[in-house]
């Protein structure tokens, strides 16, 4: 109901601005001022809509929590090459990086590869300090967890919260573009993983499949994004790489099963039950051929 | 002298209203909120700082969440979060309209992944000041 509002205010207010292009005005130095301030209040309410839609994209742990509970063994050959580091030299490309980086530091932590682990660290310490945003990702605590083999839980909760506060400043600082290169570098980082260890698998592992194809809900949220960039000229690039991927995604469907919640106290938490179904519908050819695509679109993107 | 203590008063009220605002953005109410996921992982924190707030989040299938739910404690208006499927159709609310009682923590084994909604508000029906911390639970 927000979201929709907040989309009803920023569709009149973008008419607004719109429409007063087309009045004659007396004072060029008074419309000037007037403009600037409609499409200042337009862009205030845009980026709430896209801090909305990004706060509901989960983070790459999540998919990286899935691979491994799948049972996938460890690969670190599937995960981005460190040594390209210095060769992101753009802020958007250096935000793409960090997304990536973010995805393998979880699918890594998950794995409880310390060494690999503080690695990554170091990278995402690098480029999060070119991007001047190195100083909300606590860098010296998960150093410190890790080094005394603590709970992975917490080092991966920490991580994630850390990236979660690098959003928050650039949606302060309107970087958005920046805060969707991250976010689109981690999605697609996340789904590599996910397609390589399937793609490994000696057997069809059946879930790890079913969590591609569910990707596509995430996708689309992601192409909404993207169409709200559509004035960005290297978010219009990425939706441009991403066509591919986006008609393959077309193919795969999705379809529920409802059924009625049912809640009972445990340990003073309220526990819902519910056996409502999602079913996904990805055949092996497309299943292939995103596996292909995502492959050459991470080559495009970092 | 009247005029100066009026003016003195207001500055004060204003003062404690922006002190109040502030601590809504407090990080400590945050990380008592997330302490409440115990050996779940962190995912999201939510701010709501207004009278009724949704979010969405895609929940994915074979996944165990918790959503904490924690406010400023202020007596007759406490935050209530409640859980909608991508239907929009009720799933839970962390208060129980028949026993009149409060929960701080919901637990959903997702069995659907998809779009889900957390609509929050307070039950007294004030603007007031909460966090809500979301976590996930490894299989």
């Amino acid at each position: 109901m927000k979201k929709q509002f907040k989309k009803v205010i920023f569709l009149a207010l973008a008419g607004f601005f719109l429409s007063a292009c087309g009045d004659k005005k007396n004072s060029q130095e008074e419309d000037l001022d007037k403009l600037l301030d409609k499409k200042t209040k337009t862009m205030e309410v845009a980026d709430e809509v896209v801090s909305d839609i990004i706060l509901s994209i989960p983070p790459p742990i999540e998919l990286a929590s899935l691979v491994q509970s799948s049972g996938a063994d460890y690969s670190d050959e599937i995960l981005n090459d460190l040594d390209k580091i210095d060769s992101y030299t753009s802020g958007f490309n250096r935000g793409m990086a960090l997304g990536a980086m973010g995805a393998d530091l979880g699918y890594v932590n998950l794995y409880e590869k310390t060494g690999v682990s503080l690695e990554y660290l170091n990278g995402i310490r690098k480029v999060a300090d070119d991007l001047n945003i190195g100083q909300f990702f606590d860098f010296e605590t998960i150093k410190r967890l890790a080094d005394n083999s603590h709970s992975i839980d917490s080092i991966v909760g920490i991580s994630t919260e850390g990236f979660e506060k690098m959003n928050n400043y650039l949606k302060e600082k309107k970087r958005g573009n920046i805060s969707m290169a991250i976010l689109i570098g981690g999605w697609v980082e996340s789904l590599h993983i996910a397609v390589q260890v399937n793609k490994q698998s000696q057997i069809p592992n059946k879930e790890l499949i079913e969590r591609i194809g569910e990707q596509k809900i995430v996708f689309g949220d992601i192409n909404v994004l993207l169409d709200i960039y559509k004035d960005d000229v290297s978010l219009t690039k990425v939706a441009k790489d991403m066509q591919k991927l986006k008609s393959l995604y077309n193919k795969v469907s999705i379809t529920y099963e409802y059924s009625d919640p049912v809640t009972r106290e445990v340990d003073g938490m309220l526990i819902v039950e519910q056996n409502t179904k999602s079913i996904v519908n990805i055949d092996d050819e497309t299943l292939h051929a995103i596996t292909e695509e995502v492959e050459v679109l991470r080559n495009k993107l970092y | 002298m009247k005029k100066g203590l009026f003016l003195l008063t207001s500055f004060v009220m204003i003062l404690i209203s922006n002190i109040t605002m502030s601590q809504c953005m407090d990080e400590k109410l945050k990380a008592s909120c997330s302490s409440l996921l115990n050996s779940f992982i962190f995912v999201k924190s939510f701010k709501v700082d207004s009278g009724s707030t949704e979010y969405s989040y895609v929940f994915s299938k074979g996944t165990m969440y918790m959503i904490t739910v924690c406010d400023e404690a202020e007596e007759n208006n406490k935050m209530v979060v409640e859980l909608y499927d991508r239907a929009h159709k009720l799933v839970a609310s962390s208060f129980d309209k028949k026993t009149g009682k409060h929960y701080a923590k919901i637990g959903y084994p997702c069995s659907a992944t998809g779009v889900y909604y957390m609509k929050y508000s307070f039950k007294g029906g004030k603007p007031g000041c909460g966090v809500s911390v979301l976590g996930f639970k490894r299989n």
